[in-house]
Protein backbone atom coordinates (compact mmCIF):
# COMPACT_ATOMS: atom_id res chain seq x y z
CA UNK A 1 0.00 0.00 0.00
CA UNK A 2 2.15 3.12 -1.30
CA UNK A 3 1.53 6.15 0.89
CA UNK A 4 -1.51 8.41 -0.09
CA UNK A 5 -0.25 12.86 -0.49
CA UNK A 6 -3.31 14.77 0.60
CA UNK A 7 -2.58 18.03 -1.38
CA UNK A 8 -3.55 20.96 0.75
CA UNK A 9 -5.43 24.03 -1.22
CA UNK A 10 -2.73 27.13 -0.26
CA UNK A 11 -5.02 29.51 1.64
CA UNK A 12 -4.91 33.15 -0.49
CA UNK A 13 -2.75 35.58 1.07
CA UNK A 14 -4.76 38.38 2.15
CA UNK A 15 -3.74 42.51 2.35
CA UNK A 16 -4.67 44.36 4.42
CA UNK A 17 -4.87 48.38 3.49
CA UNK A 18 -4.05 51.29 5.18
CA UNK A 19 -6.81 53.91 4.48
CA UNK A 20 -6.38 57.70 4.89
CA UNK A 21 -9.38 59.15 6.59
CA UNK A 22 -10.56 62.30 3.84
CA UNK A 23 -11.35 65.27 5.49
CA UNK A 24 -13.60 68.29 3.60
CA UNK A 25 -12.81 71.73 4.51
CA UNK A 26 -16.14 73.47 4.65
CA UNK A 27 -14.25 76.75 3.43
CA UNK A 28 -12.92 74.95 0.89
CA UNK A 29 -16.84 73.95 -0.27
CA UNK A 30 -17.71 77.94 0.15
CA UNK A 31 -14.82 79.30 -2.03
CA UNK A 32 -16.19 76.79 -4.47
CA UNK A 33 -19.58 77.81 -4.55
CA UNK A 34 -18.27 81.88 -4.45
CA UNK A 35 -16.19 81.08 -7.50
CA UNK A 36 -18.93 79.27 -9.27
CA UNK A 37 -21.82 81.41 -8.37
CA UNK A 38 -21.47 84.39 -10.76
CA UNK A 39 -21.33 82.38 -13.61
CA UNK A 40 -24.01 80.05 -12.49
CA UNK A 41 -26.45 83.07 -11.63
CA UNK A 42 -25.78 84.01 -15.25
CA UNK A 43 -26.60 80.79 -17.23
CA UNK A 44 -29.68 80.66 -15.06
CA UNK A 45 -30.67 84.66 -16.05
CA UNK A 46 -30.03 83.67 -20.06
CA UNK A 47 -31.69 80.23 -19.74
CA UNK A 48 -28.62 78.19 -20.78
CA UNK A 49 -28.31 76.37 -17.53
CA UNK A 50 -30.00 73.06 -17.31
CA UNK B 1 -18.69 86.89 15.30
CA UNK B 2 -19.00 82.61 15.41
CA UNK B 3 -19.88 80.77 12.42
CA UNK B 4 -22.69 78.11 13.05
CA UNK B 5 -24.04 75.42 10.45
CA UNK B 6 -26.75 73.08 11.21
CA UNK B 7 -25.81 68.96 11.38
CA UNK B 8 -28.55 68.64 8.65
CA UNK B 9 -26.13 70.45 5.89
CA UNK B 10 -23.32 68.52 6.38
CA UNK B 11 -25.53 65.54 6.66
CA UNK B 12 -26.80 66.12 3.08
CA UNK B 13 -23.45 65.42 1.87
CA UNK B 14 -22.22 62.83 3.82
CA UNK B 15 -25.46 60.93 2.62
CA UNK B 16 -24.67 61.63 -0.82
CA UNK B 17 -21.37 59.82 -0.15
CA UNK B 18 -23.51 56.55 1.42
CA UNK B 19 -25.68 56.12 -1.90
CA UNK B 20 -22.48 54.38 -3.49
CA UNK B 21 -22.76 50.63 -4.34
CA UNK B 22 -19.34 50.25 -5.29
CA UNK B 23 -15.73 50.47 -3.42
CA UNK B 24 -12.38 49.81 -5.16
CA UNK B 25 -8.99 49.46 -4.83
CA UNK B 26 -7.23 51.45 -7.21
CA UNK B 27 -3.72 51.95 -8.51
CA UNK B 28 -4.02 55.00 -9.82
CA UNK B 29 -5.97 57.85 -8.88
CA UNK B 30 -9.32 57.59 -11.08
CA UNK B 31 -11.28 61.02 -11.89
CA UNK B 32 -13.90 59.27 -13.43
CA UNK B 33 -16.03 56.56 -12.62
CA UNK B 34 -14.59 53.92 -15.64
CA UNK B 35 -11.45 54.82 -14.38
CA UNK B 36 -12.41 53.30 -10.61
CA UNK B 37 -14.33 50.47 -11.64
CA UNK B 38 -12.28 49.47 -14.47
CA UNK B 39 -9.28 51.13 -15.59
CA UNK B 40 -7.40 51.48 -12.37
CA UNK B 41 -9.38 48.69 -10.43
CA UNK B 42 -6.98 45.82 -8.79
CA UNK B 43 -10.16 44.88 -6.32
CA UNK B 44 -13.86 45.83 -6.15
CA UNK B 45 -16.65 45.17 -3.64
CA UNK B 46 -20.43 45.63 -4.85
CA UNK B 47 -21.66 46.06 -1.45
CA UNK B 48 -19.87 49.03 0.31
CA UNK B 49 -21.95 49.89 3.81
CA UNK B 50 -21.91 52.60 5.61
CA UNK B 51 -22.24 54.12 9.51
CA UNK B 52 -23.57 57.63 10.49
CA UNK B 53 -23.67 60.27 9.96
CA UNK B 54 -22.36 60.60 13.60
CA UNK B 55 -20.45 63.32 15.20
CA UNK B 56 -17.12 64.48 13.79
CA UNK B 57 -13.71 63.37 15.74
CA UNK B 58 -13.43 66.66 16.65
CA UNK B 59 -15.90 68.67 15.28
CA UNK B 60 -18.31 68.66 12.32
CA UNK B 61 -20.05 65.30 10.93
CA UNK B 62 -18.69 62.23 9.35
CA UNK B 63 -19.75 58.95 7.89
CA UNK B 64 -17.65 55.87 8.00
CA UNK B 65 -16.69 53.74 5.34
CA UNK B 66 -17.22 49.68 7.16
CA UNK B 67 -14.62 47.38 6.78
CA UNK B 68 -14.33 45.37 3.28
CA UNK B 69 -12.63 41.95 4.25
CA UNK B 70 -11.20 39.46 1.71
CA UNK B 71 -12.03 41.08 -1.33
CA UNK B 72 -10.89 38.92 -4.07
CA UNK B 73 -7.78 40.74 -6.11
CA UNK B 74 -8.38 40.56 -9.86
CA UNK B 75 -5.38 42.36 -10.75
CA UNK B 76 -2.28 42.18 -10.02
CA UNK B 77 -0.65 45.98 -8.78
CA UNK B 78 -0.13 48.77 -6.55
CA UNK B 79 -2.95 49.38 -4.63
CA UNK B 80 -2.50 53.99 -3.75
CA UNK B 81 -6.41 54.84 -3.61
CA UNK B 82 -9.86 53.61 -2.73
CA UNK B 83 -12.99 55.10 -4.71
CA UNK B 84 -16.59 54.57 -3.74
CA UNK B 85 -19.20 54.91 -7.20
CA UNK B 86 -22.40 55.47 -7.34
CA UNK B 87 -24.01 52.85 -10.31
CA UNK B 88 -26.62 54.90 -11.50
CA UNK B 89 -25.92 57.88 -13.29
CA UNK B 90 -21.98 56.47 -13.09
CA UNK B 91 -21.05 58.97 -10.74
CA UNK B 92 -17.51 58.81 -8.97
CA UNK B 93 -18.49 59.92 -5.64
CA UNK B 94 -14.86 60.04 -3.53
CA UNK B 95 -11.53 59.22 -3.60
CA UNK B 96 -8.96 58.56 -0.76
CA UNK B 97 -5.79 57.90 -0.70
CA UNK B 98 -3.89 54.57 1.21
CA UNK B 99 -0.46 53.30 2.35
CA UNK B 100 1.25 51.75 -0.92
CA UNK B 101 0.78 48.17 -1.40
CA UNK B 102 1.17 45.53 -3.86
CA UNK B 103 -1.35 43.28 -4.47
CA UNK B 104 -1.26 40.12 -6.02
CA UNK B 105 -3.98 38.70 -7.87
CA UNK B 106 -6.08 35.60 -6.69
CA UNK B 107 -4.97 37.21 -2.95
CA UNK B 108 -7.90 38.94 -1.02
CA UNK B 109 -7.60 42.48 0.19
CA UNK B 110 -9.45 44.33 2.71
CA UNK B 111 -10.33 47.60 2.88
CA UNK B 112 -10.43 48.42 6.87
CA UNK B 113 -12.87 50.90 8.08
CA UNK B 114 -12.20 54.55 7.47
CA UNK B 115 -14.26 58.23 7.90
CA UNK B 116 -15.18 60.53 5.31
CA UNK B 117 -15.51 63.74 7.41
CA UNK B 118 -16.65 67.17 7.06
CA UNK B 119 -15.60 69.71 9.46
CA UNK B 120 -17.67 72.90 11.29
CA UNK B 121 -17.20 76.20 9.74
CA UNK B 122 -14.50 78.31 11.29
Amino acid sequence: MGDKKTKRKKKPFNHVLEVQNGFIDVRDLIRYIDKNLPKRLEELKNGKAS
Amino acid sequence: MAKLVDDTVLDGALNVIATADRISVCSTQPTTYTEAITTYKLAISLTPTFTGPANGDTNGRKITVDQEATITVDTSGNAEHVALCKSTGTVLLYVTTCTLQALVAANTVTIPAWDVEISDPA
